[in-house]
């Protein structure tokens, strides 16, 4: 399919998967383009053309040209032609790279972060918890904690890795749950374990995720030890009535008295440490979300959706019920005045779930890398090679890539030792990879792709990826995105001007 | 006066280099380009069409192109295919333009010494390509031993002590296994092993048994002179990512035995080393004889012969288009050296060097690969090093175009070696 596209307002564009760049391109370009692909002859139309006296031409549907202009246009047609621009969508990259042992030993020389799963327990019911009702696999936050001695196996483990030429200065070691809090003996533990590591040359900084209902008890505890905190909440107390205790009972009011806490005993730290991560669902909206953060704490949250993956099927109408896009809040629904008004970084940001904006400078405007093509993936999807995001070790000493990916692809394991077998590991990958790539041979924005193959049902039979577009999905999304931006020539103009392309 | 207007814009694939009233527009696609000098309404119309608030497109009209004396700019650009004027009814809402590649030297605020922000924590990974002089003892006195090295891989004695006082010097298997481990994880795919006289080096087979283990593509350099039926053996039993690479210095191809030689040992490749016009054909002529299906021609500017370098190897206008450097490798060549970078030589007298002509970084012994590196990156070295640091080259507005300053220009100092320059400035 030719890599030809039109808009709404009748513009015509050419896009280029190799440089990814869109060139417009006049109506008499694409004119002779058709003809070709009709099995006409350009060349003989012209001949023909030029045997008639009228210095103009009145092409169907085009308009009227001078044939001066006609016979320029067809030149640059055959230029572009033979320079190859005509092609398909799906340029012929082939994900030949493949992970091998030596990779993921690099990967984990290099690796910055370490999370710990200390518990499954935690003290709130939201509804919309990953762990909760709505998802298939739930386990309603079973009190398991993580073994205290496996985690310092690890950290033993990688010691050996931290003391490589290549591998990073700091360590960030960050805590996950359930509430982590509820096991901040687990926490204690582990940081304490860390400072004895200081012989390796590295330093550590702490960070945890919390719901803040616990943050009274352990604040001064978190403070000393310089931990940068997230906090999750929704926005005032009617956005935030999705996270409730187990009682029913909301939690707003409890945490937001612990926030206030650490602001007025700990101005500095509240400016330097705190951050809060809040989820967009059918009680709370973008500007509320952002309103309520600037008004109430001069902050500007994390804005994540809720989790489309694993939804149990007989919840999915509830589940429909309480989500809320951000893609169409940000775009087309009662949000839209936030593109005018805020910079572009205090947005969230929507990666994948269309071409426009953020998406569509990702896939046209990133700076090229050498030989003038742009950035892209080396391997089907857009999975993170593991473990250059992060280990994560979960409570049943399960060793994975990152916290969100399901346990059952578990990469290796800490029992009596740490088992991590590197190439057994690329091995795995490697066939994630090629399962994944039947689909991403045909896909038309493989080399933009930022899905995860953990989120596509990779061990299923059939895996499905819902960002999967054919050429003529793919060009139709460019035309409707390069559409928008047409019209919206104020966005085009701050995304030019505030992200520096 | 026709009310007529036209949207104005310029392709992505244009490069466009501006310096005062004076503007080149090299396109990507074609290889051609554009040079205007002291038109400063040229150049003023380019500086509109940069800024962003007009989203890379300016609406012109028949009289605004006149009262500017734009017109004939216009038919260079479409000409050329550089750009387009749309006529604003075919596209009456105005579309979407990507930028073209815009260089503006601004006059009061000439290009800093680049230094790399950050350095540190990755700088390592920057290391693509390892050249070890394995050892500097020769019995040879070549012309060239100690002035070639300079301006290619090629073998000394100058790399030892031997200049003074006849020592020699050579890095020990346990110093390149050390470099090795420092450099593991790094992305090197070549490592070039020169000597000195490599079959006199008395780890040889060791060396390509380490070496082979990795999965590096590893290149021995012998001189012509060193071999006499054979390589070493040990060589081809390294595998098939081991190379042999034969140093051919023309002027010492005298006689058909030594033609013989040169077919007898079949080596995987071959570098000529020329100095004048006859030995071209000399080169044409064993070409025809040997096997050997990689062959390098590589001209030696002995500070005699700079007539043959402006006749055979100077750039000009037409072979730079000829090169069609695409925009990548434009915007690449104005950042750093994209024939040095990441290269990290390492003498037989232990010395960490950036570049044939750099100043050493330290030894091996007394400071690590990566704060080698990190060496480099910090004081704008051979790395960073490009023509816009140079005279006259920096003065040029071709300069991101022409290929990157080479070790020849490093180790001669005539930077602009091409026969441009004259022709712009006559």
């Amino acid at each position: 399919m030719k890599n030809i596209f039109k808009t709404a307002n009748n513009n015509r564009y050419l896009y280029r998967s190799q440089e990814q760049t869109v060139m417009y391109l006049h109506p008499l370009v694409e004119f002779f383009s058709d003809m070709e692909d009709r099995g006409a002859s350009p060349v003989q139309w012209l001949e023909d053309l030029d045997q008639r006296d009228e210095s103009h031409v009145n092409i169907e549907n085009l308009g009227v040209f001078a044939k001066k202009e006609i016979v320029y246009y067809f030149t640059k047609y055959n230029l572009l032609k033979e320079k190859n621009y005509f092609s398909s969508v799906r340029d012929e990259q082939i994900f030949r790279r493949r992970l091998t042992g030596h990779d993921i030993e690099n990967l984990v020389t290099c690796c910055d972060d370490v999370t710990f799963e200390v518990t499954k327990a935690c003290n709130l019911d939201c509804r919309y918890c990953i762990q909760g009702e709505l998802y298939r696999v739930h386990d309603k936050h079973q009190p398991v904690n993580i073994d205290r001695d496996k985690a310092k196996l690890l950290l033993d483990y990688l010691r050996a890795y931290w003391t490589r030429p290549l591998s990073p200065e700091r360590i960030t070691i960050k805590f996950y749950g359930g509430e982590p809090l509820m096991n901040i003996g687990a926490i204690k533990e582990i940081v304490d374990y860390t400072k004895t590591l200081e012989s390796t040359g590295k330093t550590f900084s702490y960070y945890i995720t919390t719901n803040g209902v616990l943050l009274d008890q352990y604040l001064d505890y978190l403070v000393a030890n310089d931990f940068f905190i997230a906090i999750s909440l929704d926005g005032d107390q009617d956005a935030n009535s999705h996270r409730v205790f187990p009682s029913g009972n909301h939690s707003f009011e409890k945490i937001t008295a612990n926030i206030n806490r650490i602001r007025d005993n700990y101005p500095s730290y509240f400016n330097e440490k705190i951050s809060f991560q809040s989820v967009l669902h059918n009680r709370n909206s973008i500007t509320h979300i952002l309103g309520y953060f600037e008004d109430t704490y001069q902050k500007h949250p994390f804005i994540t959706g809720m989790n489309g993956v694993g939804v149990n099927q007989d919840r999915q109408e509830e589940f429909d019920d309480l989500r809320a896009s951000i893609y169409q809040n940000l775009y087309y629904g009662k949000d839209y005045p936030l593109l005018e008004e805020k910079k572009l970084n205090e947005l969230p940001r929507v990666p994948g779930s269309g071409i426009i904006t953020h998406d569509i400078y990702d896939l046209l405007l990133k700076s090229p890398g050498q030989n003038g093509k742009a950035l892209r993936n080396t391997t089907p999807t857009g999975t993170c090679h593991p473990f250059s995001k992060g280990i994560f070790l979960s409570t049943d000493g399960k060793i994975l890539p990152c916290e969100r990916i399901d346990h059952k692809y578990a990469l290796g394991y800490v029992g009596d030792e740490v088992i991590l077998d590197f190439g057994a590991v690329a091995g795995e990958f490697n066939r994630y990879y090629d399962k994944m790539n039947r689909l991403c041979l045909s896909c038309a924005n493989a080399a933009n792709c930022k899905k995860c193959l953990f989120s596509c049902g990779v061990e299923e039979p059939n895996a499905v990826c819902k960002q999967y577009c054919d050429e003529k999905d793919f060009l139709t999304k460019l035309s409707g995105n390069i559409g928008y931006m047409e019209d919206k020539p104020g966005i085009h103009y701050k995304h030019l001007t505030e992200t520096g392309r | 006066m026709s009310a007529k207007a036209y949207w104005f814009y310029l392709e992505s694939y244009v490069y466009v280099a501006i310096k005062g009233h004076d503007v080149l527009l090299y396109n990507a696609m074609t290889g051609k380009f554009l040079s205007y000098t002291r038109k400063p309404q040229i150049v003023e119309f380019l500086r509109a069409l940069h800024r962003k608030e007009n989203l890379y497109a300016l609406e012109v009209t028949p009289g605004f192109l006149k009262e500017n004396r734009l017109e004939s700019f216009m038919e260079d650009i479409s000409g050329y295919f550089m750009g387009d004027l749309i006529d604003v009814s075919l596209a009456p809402g105005k579309p979407f333009f990507m930028s073209p590649h815009f260089d503006i030297r601004e006059e009061d605020n000439p290009m800093e010494k680049r230094v790399l922000k950050n350095v540190g924590k990755d700088s390592l990974f920057a290391v693509t390509h390892l050249t070890l002089f394995v050892n500097s003892r020769c019995r040879n006195n070549c012309p060239a031993c100690h002035t070639a090295c300079k301006q290619f891989p090629w073998c000394t004695r100058g790399n030892g002590n031997n200049k003074n006082n006849g020592a020699d010097s050579l890095l020990e298997i346990g110093e390149i296994k050390e470099i090795l481990d420092q450099t593991k994880g790094c992305p090197i795919k070549t490592i070039d092993i020169i000597g000195g006289d490599l079959t006199l080096y008395p780890y040889l087979e060791r060396l390509v048994e380490l070496l082979c283990s990795g999965s590096y593509h590893v290149n021995y350099h012998f001189h012509f002179s060193h071999l006499k039926d054979r390589i070493p053996d040990v060589i081809p039993a390294g595998g098939p990512n081991t190379r042999a690479t034969l140093l051919v210095d023309c002027s010492t191809i005298t006689s058909p035995g030594d033609l013989n030689r040169l077919k007898r040992l079949e080596p995987d490749r071959v570098i000529f080393l020329i100095q004048k016009d006859p030995e071209i054909s000399i080169v044409e002529s064993v070409i025809d004889h040997i096997s050997t299906p990689d062959i390098t021609v590589q001209p030696y500017f002995n500070g005699r012969n700079l007539d043959f370098f402006k006749a055979n190897v100077f750039t000009d206008v037409q072979s730079l288009a000829e090169s069609i450097p695409d925009l990548g490798a434009v915007n690449s060549r104005k950042s750093y050296n994209t024939m040095n970078y990441g290269k990290i030589f390492i003498k037989s007298n232990k010395e960490i060097i950036s570049g044939l002509n750099g100043a050493p970084l330290g030894k091996i012994n007394e400071v690590s690969i990566e704060e080698a590196v990190v060496s480099e990156l910090s004081q704008h070295g051979n790395w960073l090093k490009t023509r816009h640091d140079v005279a006259p080259c920096g003065d040029c507005l071709l300069n991101s175009i022409c290929p990157p300053l080479s070790d020849f220009e490093n180790a001669t100092g005539i930077n602009n070696s091409c026969n441009i320059w004259k022709e712009r400035t006559a």
